[in-house]
């Protein structure tokens, strides 16, 4: 009875030195204790490492699917990130069945100790309300983020956050990892479509096609005003023997893309027929 | 009993007592609750349907609407060794550089870090670079072509008590997947919290039930302290996008109702992620903020014949009050919105002439208020 009234202190003094916060659980900047704790395999492990420049908390409990997916995320994570200076512990409340905690260690393949909260007494004081949850702190060991799991993209936000204490990827480096570029579907941009023509147009030429090529660049145009299309038009009246028309074509092509290489490289056949 | 409409963000609920009918009628509903949650993976058979090489020609007919523009013109060469329809020979190179040759925007989609397999493999493993019966000469109906491998996703359509019109309507899977390549896992056009508020961003959604469905655009712009899975972007966390058992689409069973007797069953959805001692236990000085002393006071709410479910008290998608408590509870026929009157302070909270008279609480004290 009195060893749970000294931890109540301990919980009550540590949610107390916790800023007062309108988020529920502890905000970045935040100083976390360092603690030698339990195992699951009765050793003792300190929660965080000064040597390291990123210090990992993972919070999960046994019979959760959720916690089983993380798991078997993080343990690809932490191989990703084998020799670098990360420390990574688990933690489990104390009122989990320790073989059961082996068992899923065992399942995901994790390689972090995994330590004991007593009384839950962190994720209390951290304010960790879910499970899974992983606790991201610097070398000082200050709190840097919590993040919660999620199905999508997991083992790359943890990664990245780690990263970016490592000084391995900037500010834009993460919100890309956090926000990745829309995968537009082909067809999404009308130049796309508009390029799919004079791309057949092209080959309709190769095949001496000239009306199909012709009707292709054509086709080009009606979506988009686009240089190459010009180009390929010039083509065709090139090979017709038409250096003239050709060239009114590149012009345009080129006034619409000065680069555009088949343009380019028709101006210099056409110069001097 | 009367029933009330909550609004936009909330779903139905009743706000009085339940009749004795529903209170036999909840333990029943436990029982027959088929999972207590979806699973997060679902089976994939490998290469059931690759199609390979085998897309010849369909014979013209009424149902034959799309043609792909080589074969319209009759230029097998193109793509074949010869120009005649009638012994066109062999392509002359491989399916996907043929195809890239015109369709060259794909070289920068499938540069990106997720590629489906039967995409990289052959993009005639799902199109008929002849013609077809379906938009985008797919070889076959959309949802029929992916559940054809995505044996997990086929159960949970056709299972679906709950469908889910984004999976049958629109670009049906294409609404949130490239199935050729994307950035984001699970070949995501978007992340999903994107994804689903492109479509859940107007007024005037109806459910399948008949119910107005939120304007989650403007609920979560009116409503600043979002959930942690709202926060992550993760719907799916609560939601199964596929079609799936529970109201709205929810992963695990959830309280429908105001009052129900406690059952930790009843809530899987929340426990899926929140620690269920949080309300279990009567007692704790870390696993909640919301005690008097170590009296644990969800224990309180919760544990009763006609305890009060997570809706009573928290809005779960976004609230403007921390700890995602609601504002009001709509009340009587009319849905009046009886105040909450929830107020924060340093050491834990009150709340104000509502379903009770005004009550605090300290959290920060450690004696026991729980009644001896």
């Amino acid at each position: 009875m009195k060893i749970t009234f000294r931890l109540a202190v301990i919980a009550a003094a540590v949610v107390l030195a916790a800023p007062f916060a309108a988020q529920a659980h502890a905000e970045a900047g935040t100083a976390i204790e360092n603690l030698e704790l339990k195992t699951i395999n009765g050793g003792k492990h300190w929660l965080l490492s000064s040597k390291a420049k990123a210090n990992i908390v993972v919070f999960f409990r046994t019979g959760q699917e959720r916690s089983f997916e993380a798991l078997k995320m993080l343990a690809t994570c932490e191989k990703e990130l084998a020799g670098k200076p990360v420390h990574w512990v688990g933690l489990v409340s104390s009122s989990e069945v320790p073989a059961e905690v082996r068992d899923l260690v065992t399942r995901t393949g994790i390689a972090m100790p995994v330590l004991v909260d007593q009384d839950d007494r962190l994720y209390g004081a951290l304010g960790i309300r879910l499970h899974p949850m992983v606790a991201i702190a610097d070398g000082k060991f200050k709190l840097v983020t919590i993040e919660m799991y999620r199905q999508i993209d997991y083992c790359e936000i943890v990664k990245g956050r780690i990263k970016v204490l490592l000084g391995e990827l900037d500010a834009a480096g993460m919100e890309l990892v956090l926000n990745p570029p829309i995968g537009t579907m082909p067809g999404d941009d009308i130049r796309d479509v508009a390029r799919r023509d004079v791309n057949l147009g092209r080959m309709q030429l190769k095949i001496k096609q000239y009306d199909k090529a012709l009707v292709s660049a054509g086709k080009a145009l009606e979506k988009a005003p686009m240089g190459s299309a010009f180009a390929l038009i010039g083509d065709v009246h090139a090979a017709r023997g038409d250096c003239a028309a050709a060239v009114k074509q590149y012009d345009q092509a080129l006034k619409l893309d000065p680069t555009e290489k088949h343009a380019l490289a028709g101006k210099i056949a056409c110069a001097g027929k | 009993m009367e029933r009330v409409e909550l609004p936009s963000g909330t779903d139905s609920m009743t706000m009085r007592p339940l009749r004795p009918a529903w209170l036999l009628l909840w333990p029943a509903l436990l029982l027959t609750t088929p999972a207590l949650a979806a699973p997060l993976k679902t089976e994939v058979i490998k290469r059931a349907t690759r199609r390979g090489l085998a897309v010849a020609p369909l014979p013209p007919g009424p149902n034959v609407k799309w043609s792909h523009a080589p074969y319209e013109a009759g230029d097998c060469a193109i793509c074949h060794e010869r120009n005649d329809r009638a012994n066109p020979g062999p392509i002359s190179t491989s399916v996907n550089e043929n195809c890239y040759s015109c369709h060259e925007e794909f070289k920068g989609i499938m540069a990106r870090r997720f590629k489906h397999v039967p995409a990289v493999e052959a993009c005639t493993n799902c199109h008929n670079p002849h013609n077809a019966t379906e938009r985008k000469l797919l070889s076959g109906e959309m949802v029929e072509m992916c559940v054809a491998c995505h044996k997990g996703i086929k159960d949970q359509i056709a299972n679906a008590k709950v469908r889910h019109d984004a999976v049958s309507t629109g670009e049906k899977c294409s609404n949130c997947h490239n199935p050729h390549a994307a950035n984001i896992e699970k070949l995501l056009i978007q992340l999903p919290f994107d994804l689903c508020v492109k479509c859940h961003s107007r007024d005037g959604m109806i459910a399948g039930d008949g119910k107005p469905m939120t304007n989650f655009k403007a609920w979560l712009a009116d409503n600043k302290v979002w959930h942690e899975p709202v926060k992550a972007k993760d719907c799916s966390a609560c939601h199964r996008t596929h079609g799936g058992s529970n109201f709205r689409l929810l992963v695990a069973p959830y309280p429908p109702a105001f009052y129900a007797p406690y059952e930790t069953k009843a809530y899987a959805l929340c426990f899926g992620c929140h620690n269920d001692k949080v309300v279990s236990v009567p007692e704790t000085t870390t696993l909640t903020g919301f005690r008097d002393g170590s009296r644990n006071l969800h224990y309180v709410h919760v544990h009763k014949e006609r305890g009060r479910t997570c809706r009573a008290c928290h809005e779960v998608h976004a609230s403007k009050q921390a700890h995602h408590i609601r504002e009001g509870v709509p009340y009587g026929p009319k849905g009046w919105m009886l105040k909450i009157n929830y107020t924060r302070t340093p050491t834990g909270g009150s709340c104000a002439k509502t379903c009770h008279e005004t009550k605090s609480y300290n959290n920060k004290t450690l004696t026991s208020s729980a009644p001896k």
